[in-house]
């Protein structure tokens, strides 16, 4: 006999499938009636961080993780926020001995959106590990090994954001703070140091750093810790439409092997002793010794 | 929040969002579409003008809760409606042709189903249609049950009890076809 949940993993999971000739026909005609719609009105003001947004969402995310995997290089994060230059390379090689770190990153579209929240394990050697709303992906250097999602207990294709943002961690020379800034200010930005900003720091050990746009209102911000050089969070923030990236990191000593290893996870896909909440913390441990999810016993 | 950067994006003129859209709802739309009319071709007929109509409308479309949920709402307005005219002719006795619509073959098959689905859809079947609206919303459409009930006009309590009762007919009728 089945399950009440068994039934609805059965109903959900039917696989259909569609024919292509008739799904490139109804996309056209959904193109057809999109071109025919009412035009986009000409009067609306030019916003740059708007455009880069409209092409570049993932990057937003990127930046965030990019911009917080720099916490990592204490002495490098040093010369970078105090003017000092830092080739990408020597960032790469050193981030590549990174042991761990973990960050958690909210965006919201507009100001009215409800944020999306990513949480983001890196591991040595480029190991990733992505939890994204019922998603955990797996990534090593650049490429997503595999993804599950936890609602379903299957293997899916994983979130395009989520693969994305792996993919660009592989990519440092596409992605050195310069370039980064750069795409985020659709290239108009020409002086890209970011800048003290001594009035958004009330306590003086914390020091916050500005990159803004020459061509429209909107900003990274850089929240570091004014001795350890350690940033503690970033926000990039546009105020044409409220575009938010909050982030927050957290640093720790590294995670054990397995908690980055896919074939053990799947392992454990359809272990029923396994709630929802325990497989997107599986393997992983919290430093301070409590329990990342309850629900699971270790063996 | 992908949902809402993709409207974000139609409403910019972003054409290539509609593909997206079309990728991520287009199966659940055709389950459901499916499930609630046990009429291929008119399930088809429906989600291609819901994706039509849609997309006609994106630039100027404001997004205020789930898009998925907009959409399964609207497969499930319109496949009331379409059984709704079809119970209206049966009654009548109108018209062959009219009633014959939603049989004719459409140009190409643009829904296979599996053998899974086929069983599931078949058991789909034996429930009434309110019960049926409540799983096939629930579980194709991924709505709450509270605005399941809002568009229902019936309370959550007996929307719950409309899903429960669904599940496990469902359950029944699928493990008595486990067991033959």
């Amino acid at each position: 006999m089945r399950s009440p949940k068994e039934t609805e993993r059965l109903m959900r999971d039917a696989p259909v499938r569609t024919d292509k000739a008739r799904d490139a026909s109804v996309l056209n005609t959904m193109q057809e009636a999109y071109t025919s719609g009412a035009p986009v009105t000409s009067t609306q003001r030019p916003d740059y961080w708007g455009l880069v947004f409209e092409n570049r969402l993932a990057r937003f995310a990127a930046a965030a993780v990019i911009l917080l995997s720099l916490a990592v290089l204490v002495g490098q994060f040093g010369a970078l926020i105090t003017g000092g230059n830092v080739a990408w390379a020597d960032v790469t090689q050193r981030f590549q001995s990174v042991p761990f770190f973990y960050a958690s990153i909210y965006m919201k579209s507009d100001a009215l959106a409800q944020p999306q929240h990513f949480e983001l394990w890196m591991g040595k050697g480029g190991e990733a590990r992505m939890h994204v709303g019922s998603q955990v992906v797996f990534g090593r250097e650049g490429r997503v090994i595999r993804a599950f999602d936890i609602r379903q207990r299957r293997e899916v294709e994983a979130d395009p954001m989520a693969a994305d943002i792996i993919r660009v961690l592989a990519t440092p020379g596409e992605f050195s703070l310069e370039t980064l800034i750069q795409s985020i200010s659709a290239g108009k930005l020409v002086d890209i140091t970011p800048a003290m900003n001594a009035h958004a720091a009330i306590g003086e050990d914390l020091a916050v750093f500005d990159a803004q746009s020459a061509v429209s209102p909107g900003w990274v911000r850089i929240y570091a810790l004014r001795e350890s050089k350690l940033p503690v969070g970033l926000r990039i923030w546009d105020p044409a439409e409220g575009f938010i990236v909050d982030a927050l990191i957290t640093y720790a000593r590294e995670q054990a092997a397995i908690s980055f290893d896919p074939e053990a996870f799947a392992a454990r896909l359809h272990d029923p002793a396994s709630s929802e909440t325990s497989l997107i913390y599986l393997f992983l441990k919290d430093p301070g010794g409590g329990d990342m999810a309850r629900g699971y016993l270790p063996e | 929040m992908e949902d809402r950067v993709l409207v974000w994006r139609l409403n910019r003129g972003d054409a290539t969002a509609l593909a997206r859209v079309y990728e991520k709802y287009r199966d659940d739309l055709l389950r459901l579409a499916a499930s609630l009319l046990r009429d291929r071709a008119a399930a088809e007929d429906i989600v291609q003008d819901i994706f039509v109509r849609f997309a006609g409308s994106a630039r100027t479309f404001r997004l205020t809760g789930s898009l998925k949920g907009y959409l399964a709402t609207c497969a499930a307005n319109a496949a009331r409606n379409s059984l709704k005219a079809a119970r209206h002719r049966e009654k009548t006795g109108v018209d062959e042709e009219a009633a014959g619509a939603s049989d004719r073959p459409s140009p190409e098959r643009w829904l296979i189903c599996s053998e899974q689905f086929a069983r599931v859809s078949g058991a789909m079947g034996e429930l009434p249609p309110e019960q049926r609206e409540v799983v096939t919303l629930h579980l194709y459409g991924d709505m709450p049950f509270r605005e399941i009930a809002e568009w229902q006009k019936a309370s959550i309590k007996t929307v719950q009890s409309r899903y429960r009762y669904g599940l496990d007919k469902l359950r029944s009728v699928l493990n008595s076809e486990m067991d033959t």
